[in-house]
């Protein structure tokens, strides 16, 4: 495993360095969600390095909050298409560096072995043409898999267009592959991305897919056989940026996790770095609050067993923004409720609000040597305070409960959710009494309290 | 009044085993006994206080016994709590081994929340493995001259020795040495798959302090590349603070602090 660094710190593109490489390729990347690090369980075989846990590692977190797991970059911010939400898009007038193989093979061992980063992410903007652009990832892998022995995570886009052939290798030395949507509906894509095409970007997704699912079939024959993108794959959309309804969006997720088996959907919420006549203008900053309840609704649909038309629908196209999406669903069902803690079935202790997967779990297995009272669930860390209006123990609610909605409502406003960020998606506001813009949805809540 | 059984214990691992052997080996009512770790100051009335000496193959068999019986689940669970800082984890340990050995309940004890032996044991295995998974993600090792790589934490509980197998198959080519200035232990790891945990006394780590040539370059380079990953529009350090507390911040390179200098 032993390199030298000396030799690829030596090549110098256009008279860059590395460092220069590296701020503006990890400015261009930022803007992509996926750095998880999780679905793969691989120990080191003691043959070169790294490991893979299946629950992932974060190993820092930017000042915005969001964890540094992989070295996410670009191999290039060099690009032919004009994505028009895009920084990297050909007509912006932006410094561009591309990396070398060797460049991001020394800085990925480099920093893996000091324990700084879980593996790597590499992206592209679309050098010369798409299959050019994925052999250049695929010798990049090839190197770091085959040459230093590198045996941590790798995710790495597939970019839509490129051969076929290119992407299947690829496949085979990478944990996790990606191909972004980047936005919900086929009409948008036209509108805002003139070179993308819904068919290009749903061909690789559709390919990989199939990998995985042929990949595991000879697994069953083959114990010893290479793993096809082990950990799954994913796709990003972006939020805010064209007008689909929250509704469509989860509609759209769904039928990716049903059709294409993907492992994650992710949600970002459109920051303006473009100024275009096509793109909206978002003087309260990217939809912070919309992104947190996409992504709270598309766990409920992963982990939680419910179905997008549950939670939305074509005439509450958007969610509330004052409850989560369980929440408000337990209001519009009330005559589901109390649930009785000690007989309910692990599915509808998914829907109590209050109760997540690991709560639910634990309710099922401690039930098993006792009859269950408030004190136990306490014990368990259930979130009474969210749950108590939902629940029976032994027959009896905690206190003498009201089940109206408009009263559980407010009660459960009251008790605060926990978000990311100020509601308004701002972290320090200094509050006006006319500012009317702190109260953008009055209509939602509303509906919840007359409802 | 029942007379209390409390039996006084060194503060170590083997030390809260070897008194729960004890209790068993006397024959002790289990209902009154009470595992103490360390004197206390106030002595109780109606107890009897007794001293239990340490015995490393005491401890081994009651590990045993809990694997075997129990579980691996279990097994990790008592392993978790005793490397806690709680005074009551020794307690907590001996009622859960207690209510197991009673044999009402077979199989991974974990399941049985209820009873509190086992929820304090449980939950204060959660909070040492927490820290544990915390120090995969936040241990920063720095290359030393000569291609040793070293590392300096400041954890809550004893958790050095969880770190191993981590990192060891993580890094089975490098040589390695993790460092707890808390408890002044170091986890040495050598290329030939050798590990080991000694005192910090037995390690000259006024040694250890010389960087190589390119270890301030790929702390530069890793401090810019976070600097750079950071969306502005969506800054937000009270959210950077709430998963990524301080306290680990000072042995951490792209907040400006290794630990040598």
């Amino acid at each position: 495993m032993k390199y030298d660094i000396t030799e690829s710190f030596s090549i110098q593109q256009s008279g860059m360095s590395i460092r220069e490489k590296l701020g503006i390729l990890a400015d261009s990347a930022k803007y992509d969600v996926s750095c998880t690090s999780s679905g793969v369980d691989r120990r080191g075989d003691g043959t070169g390095m790294g490991n893979s846990i299946a629950a992932g590692i974060c190993h820092s977190f930017s000042a915005d909050g969001r964890c540094i797991s992989l070295l996410k970059i670009l191999l290039t911010n060099e690009c032919i298409y004009d994505c028009k939400y895009c920084r990297n898009r050909v007509s912006n007038d932006i410094e561009r560096a591309t990396f070398t193989p060797e460049e991001i093979v020394t800085l990925t061992m480099e920093f893996y072995r000091r324990n700084y980063i879980e593996g790597l992410f590499l992206s592209s903007g679309i050098l010369r043409n798409p299959s050019y652009t994925m052999e250049q990832i695929y010798r990049t892998v090839f190197l770091l898999r085959n040459r230093y022995h590198f045996q941590g995570y790798i995710h790495v886009k597939a970019i839509p267009g490129a051969d076929e052939r290119l992407i299947k290798q690829t496949g085979f030395l990478v944990d996790r592959m990606s191909v972004n949507l980047e936005l919900p509906t086929a009409d948008s894509l036209r509108k805002l991305a003139p070179n993308k095409t819904r068919t290009t970007i749903l061909t690789p997704m559709r390919q990989i897919q199939n990998g995985i699912l042929q990949n595991k079939n000879e697994l069953v024959l083959y114990q010893h056989a290479p793993h096809f993108v082990s950990g799954g794959q994913s796709t990003q959309m972006i939020i805010g940026a064209t007008p689909e309804s929250d509704y469509q969006i989860m509609s759209v997720a769904e039928s990716l996790y049903q059709k294409f088996r993907l492992k994650r959907v992710f949600y970002s919420a459109y920051i303006q770095v473009n100024q275009d006549k096509d793109l909206p203008a978002l003087p309260g900053g990217p939809p912070l609050l919309r992104e947190h309840r996409l992504y709270q609704a598309d766990f409920l649909m992963r982990f939680y067993g419910f179905e997008a038309k549950e939670l939305l629908s074509e005439s509450r196209p958007n969610f509330n923004v004052l409850l989560d999406p369980k929440a408000d669903w337990a209001l519009r069902h009330l005559e589901l409720f109390p649930v009785e803690i000690n007989k309910a079935e692990y599915e509808m202790l998914l829907r109590i609000p209050g109760i997540g997967v690991k709560g639910a779990r634990k309710i099922v297995k401690a039930r098993r040597g006792c009859n269950l009272t408030f004190e136990h669930l306490k014990k368990l860390n259930i979130s009474l305070k969210r749950a108590l209006y939902f629940i029976t123990c032994n027959g009896k609610m905690m206190y003498p409960t009201k089940l109206e909605e408009d009263y559980i409502a407010r009660n459960l406003i009251n008790t605060g959710e926990r978000l990311p960020f100020d509601a308004d998606g701002v972290t320090y506001k200094q509050l006006s009494l006319f500012d009317t813009s702190l109260f953008p949805e009055e209509q939602s809540w509303r509906q919840v309290v007359n409802a | 009044m029942q007379e209390e059984h409390i039996l006084i214990c060194e503060d170590s691992d083997e030390g809260i085993l070897s008194a729960i052997y004890s209790a068993y080996e006397w024959k002790l009512d289990h209902e009154h006994t009470i595992i103490q770790i360390g004197e206390e100051e106030n002595l109780r009335l109606f107890a009897s206080y007794n001293k239990v000496t340490t015995e490393p193959i005491k401890a081994q068999k009651v590990l045993r016994t809990v694997r075997k019986r129990f579980g691996e689940n279990t097994y990790r669970v008592v392993c978790g709590a005793l490397a806690s800082v709680d005074a009551q984890r020794g307690q907590a340990v001996y009622q859960m081994i207690v209510f197991g050995l009673k044999g009402k309940y077979r199989g991974d004890l974990t399941d049985c929340i209820y009873h509190d032996g086992v929820a304090k044991a449980v939950a204060l295995s959660m909070t040492v493995w927490h820290e544990v998974h915390r120090f995969y993600e936040f241990l920063r090792f720095e290359e030393l001259e000569g291609g040793l790589l070293f590392a300096q934490i400041h954890p809550k509980c004893r958790i050095l020795p969880f770190l191993s197998d981590h990192f060891s198959n993580r890094f089975p080519l490098e040589n390695f040495v993790i460092y707890d200035a808390v408890y002044d232990n170091c986890l040495i790891h050598a290329v030939n798959g050798e590990i080991a945990i000694v005192s910090g006394e037995l390690i000259r780590l006024e040694k250890m302090t010389k960087l190589s040539e390119k270890e301030k370059q790929m702390q530069e380079l890793f401090g810019y590349f976070c600097h750079k990953i950071s969306i502005k529009e969506r800054e937000n350090r009270k959210l950077q603070q709430q998963m990524l507390p301080l306290r680990f911040r000072d042995d951490m390179i792209e907040f400006g602090s290794g630990k040598l200098r």
